[in-house]
C-alpha cells in the first residue's frame, strides 16, 4: 500500500513538505486540496515514488502528471496503449475498456495533437486506466475540461474506487470535491491542515483559499444524475 | 517490410554495377575490393546515422534532432582526426573507430548531460550549434597546425566525407561498432514510447530512465563514431530519414527504428550511387563528396522541417 511518512521535502530552497504523513484508502476516492504552491503536486509526485530515494511501483500505481502531453502526434489509441508499458504487454481488450471509460472510443485513431485540448486530457487518462492499476494518481485530471466532461471524469474515478481501487486527485475544483470525494485532504503551506469527510473538511477548504463556505446555498447549475 | 527488403537488394545490386569502370559487371577484383567495401560502408553508414536520428529524436523530443548539427558527428570527426592527426592511425587501424566513437560520446554525453532538464526545448539546439561551432574551431585550429600540406589536403578532404577508395579493411572496421550500436539502439523502442509522455511519467512507468539515456549515448556514439571515422563529415541523413518516415508508419518513436535503419541504408547507398555517377557523366574534374550532396539535400529540408516545428 502506498503512502508517505513524516516527508519533508525542499524545492528550489523553498519547503514544499514540512513532515506530512499521508495514508490513501483503498475504495475511495480521495481529493487533495489547497492554493497553489502548499504542496499538493510534491505530495503526489511522494506517492508516485518520484523523489529521491523512492521508487516508482508501475504495475499497481499509475501516474498523470499535471499538464501531461505527448511529445509526438501519437493516435488516441496509441496513447491508451503506452499504459500497457509496465505490463509488457498488448492487453487490446484493457485498452479497448480504457477508451471506452474514458469517453474517446470514438477518437480512437485521430491523432492528440489534432484534437482539443479537452479530448487529449481524456487520452491521457485512457492512458492510466489502461494499465488497470490498484492506485490513481492524478494532478488535477480535470483542469481543461468543460463541466460535463467533468464530471464524467470524476463519476470514471468514482466508479474505480467502488471497485476497490484506491483514488488521490488534485482537484482546484471545491464543489468537485465535495460532490465526488469520500475523503478531502487541504494543504496549506507545505502541511495537511484538515482531512476529513467533504462535509467536516469544506469550512477549513474555503478558508484556505480566503472563501466563506455557506452551507446550505443552493448551486445555480447541477447535473441531472444519470 | 517486404517492399523495403526488395529495395533494397534491387539498390544494392545496382550499387555493385555503377563504377568508373562504367555500367556493368566488373571484374572480381574491382568488385571485391572497391564496389564491395564502397556499397557496405554506404548501407552500414547509412543505418547507423538514419537509426542515431530516430532514437536522438525520440529520447530528446524534437524531431529537428540529428548526430551531425547536434555537434556530434563533428565531435566525432575531431576525436578521428586528433588520431588521424598524431599519427595513431597508422600504427594501429582500429584507432581511427575509436578515436571516432571517443567524440561522438563525449559530444552525446556533455550534449545530454546539460539539457538533461528541458532536452525537448529550443536550448538543446543552440548548444548543438555551439558544440558544433567548437568542434569546428578546434578542428580548424588541427588543420591550421598541420605538420604538411599533404596532411592539410588529407584531412579536408576527409571531411568532406565519401566512400571512395575505400578497402575491405575499412568494411571490417566499421563493422562490429555500428552494427553493435544499431544493436543497443534497436532495444529502446518501449523506452523510446514511454518517453513521449516525458521523462517523470516515463519512470512511473517503469522505464530506467538513466539507464535508457546511456545505451542512448553509447549506441549513437558507436554508429555515428564509427560512421564518420570511415566516412568523413556526412550530414542530414539522421535528420532527413525519421521525418520522411513519420506520415508513412507514424510518430510512435519506437515504431521508426527499424524502418529508419532500413531507409538510412537505402538514402545514404542511393546518394552515394549519385555523386558516383555524377562523376561519370556529368563534366566534373572529380565526383563530388558525398558529404556535399547529403549537405544539398538536407539544408533545404531542415529549412522546411524548421518552418513545421515553428508555432
Amino acid at each position: 500500500m502506498i503512502g508517505v511518512r513524516d516527508l519533508s521535502v525542499r524545492l528550489g530552497g523553498e519547503q514544499a513538505l514540512h513532515g506530512v504523513t499521508f495514508q490513501p484508502i483503498a475504495g475511495a476516492v480521495t481529493a487533495l486540496c489547497g492554493p497553489n504552491g502548499a504542496g499538493k503536486s510534491t505530495l503526489l509526485r511522494g506517492l508516485a515514488g518520484l523523489l529521491p530515494g523512492e521508487r516508482p511501483d508501475p504495475r499497481h500505481t499509475a501516474y498523470l502528471p499535471q499538464g501531461a502531453r505527448c511529445a509526438w502526434g501519437l493516435t488516441v489509441r496509441q496513447v491508451a496503449s503506452l499504459g500497457r508499458i509496465p505490463h509488457g504487454d498488448i492487453n487490446e481488450a484493457a485498452v479497448d475498456a480504457a477508451l471506452a471509460a474514458c469517453g474517446v472510443t470514438a477518437l480512437a485513431h485521430r491523432r492528440v495533437d489534432q484534437i482539443s485540448g479537452g479530448q487529449a486530457r481524456r487520452a491521457m487518462l485512457a492512458r492510466v486506466m489502461a494499465t488497470e492499476p490498484e492506485c490513481l494518481l492524478l494532478d488535477e485530471p480535470v483542469a481543461d475540461l468543460d463541466p460535463l466532461a467533468c464530471h464524467d471524469v470524476m463519476r470514471l474515478l468514482r466508479r474505480f474506487a467502488a471497485g476497490g481501487g484506491t483514488v488521490v486527485v488534485v482537484l482546484h475544483a471545491l464543489e468537485l470535491a465535495a460532490q465526488y470525494a469520500d475523503r478531502m485532504v487541504v494543504l496549506q503551506a507545505g502541511r495537511i491542515i484538515a482531512d476529513g469527510t467533504p462535509a467536516d473538511v469544506l469550512p477549513a477548504a474555503a478558508g484556505a483559499f480566503g472563501m466563506i463556505y455557506q452551507p446550505g446555498a443552493v448551486p445555480l447549475l447541477r447535473f441531472q444524475e444519470s | 517490410m517486404r517492399g523495403w527488403g526488395i529495395a533494397l537488394a534491387l539498390l544494392t545490386m545496382a550499387s555493385l554495377l555503377l563504377g568508373a569502370a562504367g555500367l556493368g559487371v566488373p571484374d572480381w577484383t574491382i568488385l571485391w575490393q572497391l564496389r564491395v567495401p564502397r556499397t557496405g560502408l554506404a548501407l552500414l553508414v547509412g543505418a547507423g546515422l538514419g537509426l542515431s536520428g530516430a532514437v536522438l529524436q525520440g529520447v530528446l523530443r524534437n524531431p529537428l534532432a540529428d548526430p551531425g548539427f547536434l555537434g556530434v558527428g563533428g565531435c566525432a570527426a575531431l576525436g578521428a582526426v586528433g588520431v588521424f592527426y598524431w599519427g595513431v592511425a597508422a600504427v594501429f587501424a582500429p584507432a581511427l573507430p575509436l578515436g571516432g566513437f571517443a567524440g561522438a560520446a563525449a559530444g552525446c554525453a556533455v550534449l545530454l548531460y546539460v539539457f538533461r532538464r528541458s532536452p525537448s526545448g529550443p536550448g538543446l539546439i543552440l548548444g548543438g550549434v555551439a558544440l558544433s561551432a567548437l568542434a569546428a574551431a578546434l578542428l580548424s585550429l588541427a588543420l591550421s597546425a598541420a605538420p604538411n600540406p599533404f596532411a592539410l589536403y588529407e584531412i579536408t578532404f576527409w571531411l568532406m566525407g565519401g566512400l571512395e577508395d575505400r578497402t575491405v579493411t575499412h568494411l571490417a572496421l566499421a563493422v562490429p561498432p555500428i552494427v553493435l550500436g544499431c544493436a543497443l539502439l534497436l532495444r529502446l523502442g518501449r523506452g523510446l514510447d514511454a518517453l513521449s509522455l516525458g521523462e517523470e511519467t516515463a519512470a512511473t512507468m517503469g522505464v530506467p530512465i538513466a539507464a535508457t539515456l546511456r545505451r542512448a549515448v553509447l549506441g549513437v556514439a558507436l554508429a555515428v563514431g564509427a560512421g564518420a571515422a570511415v566516412a568523413g563529415g556526412i550530414g542530414f541523413i539522421g535528420l532527413i530519414v525519421p521525418n520522411l518516415l513519420r506520415p508513412m508508419v507514424g510518430e510512435r518513436p519506437g515504431a521508426l527504428l527499424w524502418p529508419s535503419t532500413i531507409a538510412g541504408a537505402l538514402l545514404l547507398l542511393v546518394a552515394d550511387m549519385t555523386a558516383r555517377a555524377a562523376g561519370l557523366w556529368l563534366p566534373l574534374a572529380a565526383e563530388p563528396r558525398l558529404g556535399v550532396l547529403t549537405a544539398l539535400l538536407g539544408a533545404p529540408f531542415l529549412v522546411v522541417a524548421a518552418r513545421r516545428v515553428a508555432p
